[in-house]
């Protein structure tokens, strides 16, 4: 079991360091570090949406708090940036907790409208606080760079490196999480909750365990885009956004961290090689959903998964069918 | 004197806030009604139920203002168009699967959303969309105190006549008393020769169809979009919850309440958050009492998602 | 007196107006092999259910050694040493039948998310601890040589096997086994029978819900009687068989299922 986590994270992560000496520009770089933001938003909804069967429809909204909540308090009010970016994962990590507890008790769809509602009001707040947040115009403030010990990241490759170190660390957690008993409980959860829960697995409490996880991942790549953009209007946080990171989750194979990162990096880099899409991204979006959920909902990396589930419900002659 | 008529004009002010809730309050009634004809009869929410609200707006103006076809012909024509996409979603997204799981329908349904988003927005562009009222122009009604457009009159009484169709549909034709067999127990109604297929395919057309009109008589004081469908669906739903999920009559009376509600809070305590409202108490709703207000504790977990 | 490991105190469970449990009533002792029967609808299933932990009762009372555990959820019963096996076979598909048995394990493990992401040293040592209790209950069951198969692809049998081994993993004190003879044939009940009677010698106590007569006789100490929500008889096998209100239940009645 460990072999095969340590060598596919291996090849990613030579991929990773290499990449950038064939990629110079800064504008491609820049959709690099895109993905990258991406990727650590993704692998915290394919979690919860491949493990605890849930779907969240607001996550734009922790992305969003974490890059104000790091904007504002270094902006504004001068704090460091790390703790600033401790402040919005906590943040994040607190608001996912109050919507989870509840409603993850009850139905998925629930907590679809839930995190839709909640992506609203948030954007709305955004919007509205103007002067905290600047309103729609954004928040132009001015507000440093992350930094470490002096060095600066101020230009693309290190903005490059660093989004991808802690993207990669993230990746090794997540694939440490899966293989072990709290992974073994968040698969026994997904396979059938009422056995889960006749062995004991206290099945709410991890279900809004991964929510919180999953918003926290979202809130730093928030904060990691703040300070690389320098710039945040609440326009990148709204509900298309929220739908888009669905719509990359799907495609790679909800579940599957690898999967997370193929759609991000997929649905990233596509309209930057077809750029025609780029008024009608939201026709192209609703449509690869909707085909990828009629013909592939096992998306990329599920797709073999789902050959072998069907093959295997084929041997055993069962009448129910469970998809991811 | 000055203390009396301070006091009619702050009660004025309230029956005007009411008012204009009130029409806002019979769409979202109307929008919840959908989710729960669907809801009853196959156990998922339909993500675009907003959708259907926006294409009927959107179709009304085409019909009612672009090629001005009388009233009843253009309402008729963009709710039978409506219907038919709503058809086309049932036949072609929900049908077509062997067996899926309802998370797979729930995104199928947001997927098709987004679709029916982004093939308006190719069509008919970014812009807001509107018209006049039904009886003409932007006119208003003195009653009393309080000023009252001519279209919230069109709006209440569409909602009447769809209630009182739905409650004639369901208690006495072969057809709606057909349906509830297949919410109480899908298996046993098709035991019972009923055809639950067709059923869910009902489910879908009348949705559309109420969505539909809804989208039509609102459209003239609420301007339309591409991207409006997402409002009306996320209140329209906090309103079935609120209500009951599966519970019309709680859909009604929740709509109405959360209309009159959102128009308060627009108007007395700031026009930025009056969209937060509804979607608050969405959120409470779910915190403390998720079977809403005359739902049964079994809503809640009942259905199998 | 000796402590009752499980008491089910006058408990009830309606569903609307139907008694599904009406004011049932009995003690297990620890160490005893107890089988409730009756005909269809008699509210087995439903007793069951509620000392799981899956329904909560209408009224009446649930204690596990002396404590209350009435309102107790499922999640919270496994804990307390109350494992259970399900009537139709439910593995956890997408994992291996070891995986599958490690589950068990989980109430017995303490690694959370903090210890398993960063692989601390105590995690590495528990994940071998629990690696090595699940192939010791697979090897109990006879499934050992299995472990890396993935479980659904077990013959129907197996698959019963597995549940009684993930539930052994949780070191029960009591078993709750719903119809374990259930889709089985007549060999295959015995060696049912046979894997019952071991975990009963390692000393876990077993109540079992259970149709086939054969299973019952032959390893039940104890047996109650069920119809229509009401207990009627409850003794050893052979009183249980002299009975004249249970044979008027199971021959001479007319039985509505329910």
């Amino acid at each position: 079991m460990k072999r095969n986590i340590y060598i596919p994270f291996a090849a990613v992560a030579l991929l990773v360091f290499l990449l950038p000496i064939q990629v110079r520009s800064p504008y491609y770089l820049g959709v690099l570090i895109q993905v990258g933001y991406y990727s650590l938003i993704c692998m915290g909804l394919s979690l919860l949406m491949g493990y605890a069967g849930q779907i969240s429809l607001g996550h734009a909204a922790f992305f969003g708090l974490g890059a104000y909540t790091s904007a504002i308090l270094t902006g504004t009010y001068g704090v460091s940036p790390w703790l600033a970016l401790l402040a919005g994962l906590v943040l994040a990590g607190c608001v996912a907790w109050v919507i989870g507890t509840p409603t993850l008790k009850l139905k998925g769809h629930y907590l679809a409208m839930a995190t839709l509602g909640i992506g609203e009001i948030v954007y709305i707040f955004f919007n509205a606080e103007v002067e905290l947040t600047g309103g729609p115009s954004g928040y132009t403030q001015k507000f440093p760079y992350l930094s470490i010990r002096g060095f600066i990241f101020n230009n693309e490759l290190k903005q490059y490196y660093l989004t991808w170190v802690l993207v990669l660390i993230i990746l090794i957690l997540n694939l440490h999480i899966i293989n072990s008993r709290v992974g073994r409980a968040l698969r026994s959860i997904h396979a059938d909750e009422e056995v889960a829960r006749a062995v004991g697995v206290n099945t709410a409490r991890y279900k809004v365990m991964i929510f919180v996880l999953s918003a926290m991942y979202a809130a730093l790549a928030g904060s990691l885009y703040a300070h690389n953009i320098q710039f945040i209007a609440p326009g990148s946080f709204d509900a298309m956004y929220s739908i888009l990171f669905v719509t990359m989750v799907i495609v790679g194979g909800m579940g599957s961290i690898w999967g997370a990162i193929s759609g991000a990096a997929l649905l990233t880099l596509l309209p930057e090689i077809l750029r025609v899409f780029h008024d009608y991204n939201i026709l192209v979006y609703g449509f690869i959903l909707l085909f990828i959920m009629l013909f592939m909902p096992g998306g990329i990396f599920g797709g073999y998964r789902m050959v072998w589930d069907i093959m295997n419900r084929m041997r055993a002659g069962k009448g129910e069918a469970k998809d991811d | 004197m000055t203390l009396s008529w301070g006091l009619e004009t702050m009660g004025n002010r309230f029956l005007q806030n009411v008012v204009s809730g009130i029409s806002m309050g019979s769409t979202y009634a109307l929008v919840a009604l959908g989710f729960n004809i669907i809801y009853n009869a196959t156990g998922i929410i339909n993500f675009a139920q907003g959708e259907f609200v926006m294409l009927g707006g959107m179709l009304m103006v085409y019909f009612g203002a672009t090629l001005n076809f009388p009233l009843l012909l253009a309402v008729g024509t963009a709710v039978i168009l409506v219907v038919c996409v709503g058809v086309i979603l049932e036949r072609c997204c929900i049908n077509t699967l062997k067996n899926p799981s309802i998370l797979t329908l729930v995104m199928i349904t947001i997927a098709a959303s987004i679709l029916l988003k982004g093939i308006t927005m190719f069509i008919a562009g970014k812009e807001t969309h509107s018209m006049e009222y039904f009886s003409g122009g932007h006119e208003t009604v003195q009653m009393g105190g309080v000023r009252i457009p001519t279209q919230t009159f069109w709006v209440l009484g569409t909602l009447l006549v769809v209630v009182s169709a739905l409650v004639v549909f369901f208690n006495f034709t072969l057809a709606g008393k057909a349906m509830r067999a297949c919410a109480v127990d899908r298996t046993a109604a098709s035991l019972m020769g009923i055809p639950t297929q067709r059923m869910v395919l009902l489910s879908f057309a009348l949705s559309a169809a109420i969505g539909a009109l809804a989208g039509a008589v609102i459209m003239p004081i609420r301007m339309v979009d591409y991207l409006s469908g997402s409002m009306f669906g996320i209140k329209g739903f906090g309103a079935a919850v609120l209500g009951g999920l599966g519970n019309n009559i709680g859909a009604v009376v929740a709509g109405l309440l959360l209309g009159v509600l959102e128009a308060l809070t627009a108007g007395y305590v700031s026009s930025h958050y009056k969209d937060a409202l509804p979607l608050v108490v969405l959120l409470m709703v779910l915190f403390v009492k998720p079977s809403g207000l005359f739902g049964s504790e079994a809503v809640g977990r009942l259905k199998k998602f | 007196m000796t402590e009752h490991l499980l008491e089910v105190d006058s408990l009830s469970r309606n569903f609307g107006g139907v008694k599904a449990v009406n004011h049932v009533s009995f003690a297990l002792n620890p160490g005893v092999i107890k089988a409730i029967i009756g005909p269809n609808g008699a509210g087995k299933t439903t007793l069951f259910n509620l000392i799981a932990g899956n329904l909560r009762p209408t009224s009446g009372a649930i204690r596990l050694n002396g404590k209350n555990v009435t309102s107790l959820p499922d999640y919270r019963m496994a804990t307390l040493g109350v494992a259970r096996t399900f009537q139709m076979t439910r593995v956890f598909h997408g994992m291996t039948i070891l995986e599958n048995v490690m589950v068990g394990r989980h109430t017995r493990s303490r690694a959370g998310f903090f210890s398993a992401a960063l692989r601390l040293p105590y995690m590495r040592r528990e994940e071998r601890g629990i690696l090595q209790a699940a192939m010791k209950a697979l090897d109990f069951v006879g499934l050992g040589l299995k472990s890396e198969q993935p479980a659904d692809t077990l013959p129907f049998r197996e698959q019963r096997l597995l549940e009684f081994a993930r539930a052994l993993a949780t070191e029960p004190r009591l078993i709750l086994a719903d119809e374990p003879a259930a889709g089985l044939n007549t060999r295959e009940t015995k060696e049912v029978a046979a894997l019952i009677r071991k975990i009963h010698q390692s000393g876990v106590t077993v109540l079992l819900v259970e149709h086939d007569m054969s299973l019952v006789m032959d390893i039940s100490e104890e047996i109650i009687v069920l119809d229509f929500g009401r207990k009627i008889a409850e003794g050893t096998p052979e009183e249980i068989k002299r009975n004249e209100d249970v044979v008027a239940v199971y021959l001479g009645k007319r039985d509505i299922d329910a």
